[in-house]
């Protein structure tokens, strides 16, 4: 099995799998014969490979000295003593294990009764197997597995009502209410909210009040647009939670008929590598192929191509992805009208099966035909990905017309690029210098957070007023009913992020040579990240850089001297430091303002790690 | 022709082989004998306690399961059936048993260290700047960084990790994934 994203790059899973294979045994999978012609996933896997080079060459010290001794003295200890001894009266010899025999005890004689009694239980190991190749080995569908969470209806419908019932986890033994946190699933086409952690976004959905029999139980009434739900629940304080495994538990709707809805299920979808912890049989692919078995979104999210489903998985062989292409190409070529959906299921599933010229036919197909729809973006970038994979004569000539169709498409259908994806590097590979830094001011536009990765180092004005914009947004999120503290991630991300970006323009005017401004500017980037532990210290630096740059000498040692303290790796800090002071450098100074620093930062720290060992103390098995 | 004093001599009697030579030892360290716990603590202490600090990721606890290992190595030793060449992965496979042990029970020690301030800094430092690859360990949770390191410092495979960890091959597995996709995001990674 293949693990093919929804673009055509294999998912992060397949190449660390990949990395493990022994590139000798000339193994052959999708993935395999992606990256022997990806370099961007190439790379990837080499530097999944240096991770355990690297971990490898750890040069971790020797025992200490002394450790002999505390053994020597353990050893004599009562238990040893009485532990030897022991072993000595019994005199222990070691055998060599070519010397060892195990005796079997064989029945001297076969008696009547032994021979029916294996008789029937060779009967019952053929029934096994028998109900083993006959049993249905279809994965379970939309419905709670054995979970602590439950819901009714199995299919909740919009604008109706869902009853949870919650038997609680031991943590929460005795609350009288608890909540009912979660998010509403959006539509899979729709631009998607970026979420830092899991639990990131929840918001309270209902009281889960208790019942006579110790379990808690809610009514949510759903809106009109409901097409899924992932949950969790929390105490009322918001500081401990219980969700499914490693995952959120999800309900996914239907329609107001109580049907299946192909929309709830495309848009619950949650690849294998995300449900592998949980505890909830939820199988979109599964659920499409059984309700909607023409349509091919049930084989393009379908994860377990390949993968036998029981010992005697007779139909894995009618189940190739190959085979279901073939079949769904030959079905919905000739057909007009199809919706984004299924044009879009189609490019995923080429791609899954590494045919990218059938892939460019549905794309170029999504693109003509449906161009508002932000998937047609991201497959005329797989397209062009393709192109540069077989790297043909003239390969820049060749991506060129594609450019400003790929730009239009972005405009029309307001498509987000992730960070980092694949999509944002053909443009920062491809195009001229002017194309290049138009890309460069819509990544700034489009990205939520870490927004100072691949900006040019100063900036021009389009570049400085998209920062400032994003600065000006705030990190306000939609408010909750009730405090979260637990999953205020994106808060502090944000937070972290605007940081960074007032110290980047910091350092721009800086190099501008505005050292006034970019004194202010540090000063905000330092307001917004007061309360980390630690991670102020970039803006330090920043700061200590424009105050030398005006004259303030004195100003300057001491934010070098603060930042000196929250660095682990003082000795290069401190270096740096008295390197760029020069004469200026006043050693004792700096290092009792850089002590009380690091005292600062080691309470600041310390108090994290004391609510951080209650939290787990509080989950932890008793 | 080769001259009669270059050529092997054969003995007539097979030598003590280290094979033999191990088990004379281990049977001495079975019968309490202090001077063969100090010669095994002098050939492999370096070897238990490396692994220990790795797998419990600071030094005092990895001191603690050496300790542990070698005071509980004289009743050990009976169970050990293979040859010399084994004994070293055994006893390997004995400090992880300790260590897994250790972290399973809560039993760590408290004290910090310059590289547990450094694995405690808030999440949001992550990106500040590239943190080394012992730092980014550390930040792993206990379970991520334990798969990572049995399969990529220890050697083991997945099917032994899960017998060692008490968990299924394929969750194996994805800890894997998880804690190389962490690490490579902790490191600077762009996916």
């Amino acid at each position: 099995m293949s693990h093919l994203t929804m673009g055509s790059h294999p998912e992060f899973d397949a190449l660390s799998a990949l990395a493990d294979l022994d590139a000798r045994r000339g193994v052959r999978s999708r993935a395999a014969r992606h990256v022997e012609r990806c370099e961007s996933c190439r790379a990837v896997v080499e530097e999944i490979r240096a991770l355990g080079d690297a971990a490898r060459a750890l040069d971790i010290e020797p025992a200490p000295a002394d450790l002999w001794e505390r053994i020597r003295l353990a050893a004599d200890g009562d238990s040893a003593r009485t532990a030897a001894s022991a072993l000595a009266d019994r005199a222990v010899t070691i055998v060599p294990v070519r010397e060892r025999t195990v005796a079997l005890d064989v029945p001297a004689s076969s008696s009547r009764a032994w021979t029916v009694r294996r008789v029937l239980g060779g009967a019952a190991i053929v029934v096994v197997l028998a109900a083993m190749v006959l049993w249905p080995s279809r994965a379970s569908l939309d419905a709670s597995g054995p979970s602590r969470l439950t819901f009714t209806p199995s299919r909740p419908v919009p604008g109706g009502v869902m009853t949870v019932r919650y038997r609680p986890a031991r943590w929460f033994s005795g609350a009288p209410r608890l909540v009912l946190a979660g998010r509403y699933v959006k539509p899979a086409r729709g631009a998607q909210v970026r979420y830092v952690g899991a639990r990131d976004g929840l918001d309270s959905l209902a009281s889960l009040r208790r019942t006579a029999d110790g379990s808690y139980e809610a009514r949510v009434h759903l809106p009109d647009d409901f097409l899924g739900v992932r949950m969790a629940v929390f105490d009322s304080a918001g500081t401990a939670h219980d969700e499914d495994g490693s995952d959120l538990w999800v309900a996914i709707g239907g329609t107001r008929d109580h049907a299946p809805s192909l929309a709830s299920f495309v848009a619950s979808y949650t690849p294998a590598s995300r449900r592998a912890q949980s505890r909830q049989s939820v199988s979109v692919a599964d659920s499409i192929q059984r309700y909607f078995p023409g349509h091919p979104a049930g084989w393009s999210l379908y994860d377990r191509f390949g993968t036998s489903k029981g010992l005697f998985d007779f139909y894995r062989y009618f189940w190739s992805a190959e085979r279901k292409y073939a079949s769904l190409d030959a079905t919905l070529s000739p057909m007009r009208g199809l919706d984004a959906e299924q044009l879009w299921a189609m490019v995923s599933l080429a791609a899954k099966i590494d045919e990218p010229a059938e892939q460019a036919k549905w794309a170029l197909r999504l693109v003509r035909e449906h161009p508002e729809d932000p998937r047609a973006f991201g497959a005329l970038a797989g397209v062009v990905h393709a192109i540069e994979l077989r790297d043909p004569p003239h390969v820049a000539d060749s991506i060129a017309p594609w450019l400003p169709v790929l730009d239009s498409l972005y405009e029309r259908s307001h498509a987000v690029i992730p960070e980092g994806s694949y999509d944002m590097e053909i443009f920062r590979r491809q195009g001229d210098s002017a194309f290049k830094a138009g890309w460069s001011r819509r990544v700034t536009r489009e990205r939520p957070y870490f927004t100072t990765a691949g900006l040019p180092k100063i900036p021009d004005a389009t570049v400085e007023a998209a920062v400032r914009r994003q600065l000006a947004a705030g990190c306000a999120r939609p408010p909750g009913k009730f405090p979260m503290p637990d999953v205020a991630a994106w808060k502090q991300w944000c937070g972290f992020d605007h940081m960074l970006l007032w110290t980047y323009l910091a350092e721009a005017h800086l190099e501008r040579g505005h050292p006034a401004v970019a004194e202010a500017l540090a000063d905000s980037a330092l307001v917004v990240i007061a309360r980390s532990c630690g991670a102020d210290r970039i803006a330090l630096t920043t700061r200590a850089k424009a105050r030398l740059a005006r004259g303030d000498t004195s100003g300057a040692a001491h934010d070098y001297a603060e930042a000196y303290g929250r660095w682990t790796v003082q000795k290069e800090a401190r270096e740096r430091a008295a390197a760029v002071l020069g004469s200026r450098f006043d050693a004792s100074r700096f290092d009792a303002v850089g002590d009380s620093s690091r005292r600062t930062f080691f309470a600041c720290i310390s108090a994290w790690k004391q609510a951080d060992s209650a939290r787990k103390a509080m989950y932890a098995a008793p | 022709m080769t001259p009669l004093s270059d050529r092997a001599v054969v003995p007539l009697v097979s030598a003590p082989t280290d094979d033999d030579a191990l088990r004379a030892r281990l049977a001495a360290l079975a019968r309490g004998e202090e001077a063969e716990l100090s010669a095994l603590y002098a050939e492999f202490g370096d070897l238990v306690f490396r692994t220990a600090r790795r797998l419990t990721g600071n030094r005092e606890d990895a001191e603690d399961v050496t300790q542990e290992v070698f005071v509980k190595l004289a009743l050990a030793v009976a169970g050990f059936t293979g040859d010399f060449t084994q004994f070293p992965a055994w006893l390997r496979r004995i400090a992880v048993r300790a260590s897994l042990m250790r972290l399973r029970t809560g039993r760590r020690r408290r004290e910090m260290d310059t590289e547990d301030v450094a694995a405690l800094v808030s999440a949001s430092d992550a990106v500040l700047d590239r943190l080394s690859i012992e730092a980014a360990l550390q930040r792993l949770s206990v379970e991520h960084r334990t798969v990572f390191l049995l399969k990529e410092v220890e050697g083991y495979d997945h099917r032994e990790i899960a017998e060692l960890v008490g968990i299924s091959v394929a969750n194996s597995e994805v800890r894997l994934h998880r804690a190389r996709r962490h690490l490579r995001e902790l490191l600077g990674g762009s996916r």
